[in-house]
């Protein structure tokens, strides 16, 4: 299927395999899953309509590389409304990681999705993360989190007391 | 839900709930007024509208 016929269903193995390809062009230096999709690894499944990606950038420049990174893309076929590139029409937005999204990418969980290897954020970052953004949904998304992933405590604890976080 | 139910969910492979979620967007192409009332990651299996998007993919899935 080509890159940009729209599906209906997440093509998120194209998007894990895009990650992948910015890392060995050398346009990120490492990536995981953030987000949604991050937090559905962990718990039941709940409506979503994109993906982020967060990434340590190669490029430490004001950019962090995105204009590359946009550029390698489209060339690959992907598209690009505001601050989403649509694969497949599938918005994904790439987010250069910093602080304790930087900790949250380079501590994530490696996985294998469909065949493709990618790393999703652990949940204490998750949850973390979450803390640090404090909006209604990030508070739901605690709740779920504390209700149903099975969460390292004392890891969370330190990342909280680490990034002088609270839990609401 | 129950609460047993949903950590049933939770257990699922990943790449069945993605499914999953695939299947929630096309649920709120049929239902698209019912989707849009509902939800928070508290309602789970409905709808978590994360913020960002407005909402390419979801516009193309309504439009069928």
């Amino acid at each position: 299927m080509p890159i940009n016929e729209p599906s209906s269903n997440i093509p998120l193995a194209e998007v894990l395999r895009a990650a992948n390809g910015l890392v060995a062009a050398k346009l990120i230096e490492d990536w995981a899953l953030g987000g949604a999709l991050a937090a559905i690894y962990y718990v039941e499944p709940f409506t979503t309509y994109d993906a982020d990606i967060f990434f340590i950038p190669a490029d430490k420049g004001l950019t962090a590389g995105i204009p590359a990174i946009y550029a390698h893309l489209q060339a690959q076929g992907w598209q690009v409304e505001r601050e989403h590139l649509l694969v497949r029409g599938f918005p994904v937005q790439f987010l250069a990681a910093g602080g304790l999204t930087e900790e949250a990418v380079r501590e994530a969980e490696r996985i294998e999705f469909e065949g493709v290897p990618a790393k999703v954020f652990r949940a204490e970052h998750i949850v973390a993360i979450a803390a640090s953004v404090g909006r209604a949904k990030d508070k739901s998304r605690i709740e779920q989190m504390l209700q149903q992933a099975d969460l390292d405590k004392m890891q969370l604890e330190k990342i909280l007391q680490r990034h002088k976080l609270k839990l609401p | 839900m129950k609460l047993e139910m949903r950590q049933k969910l939770a257990r699922e492979p990943f790449a069945e709930k993605t499914r999953k979620v695939g299947q929630l967007v096309r649920l709120a192409k049929t239902f698209p007024r019912r989707a849009a009332r509902s939800g928070s990651p508290g309602q789970p299996m409905i709808f978590n509208r994360t913020i960002t998007l407005k909402d390419t993919w979801a516009k193309e899935a309504q439009r069928g």
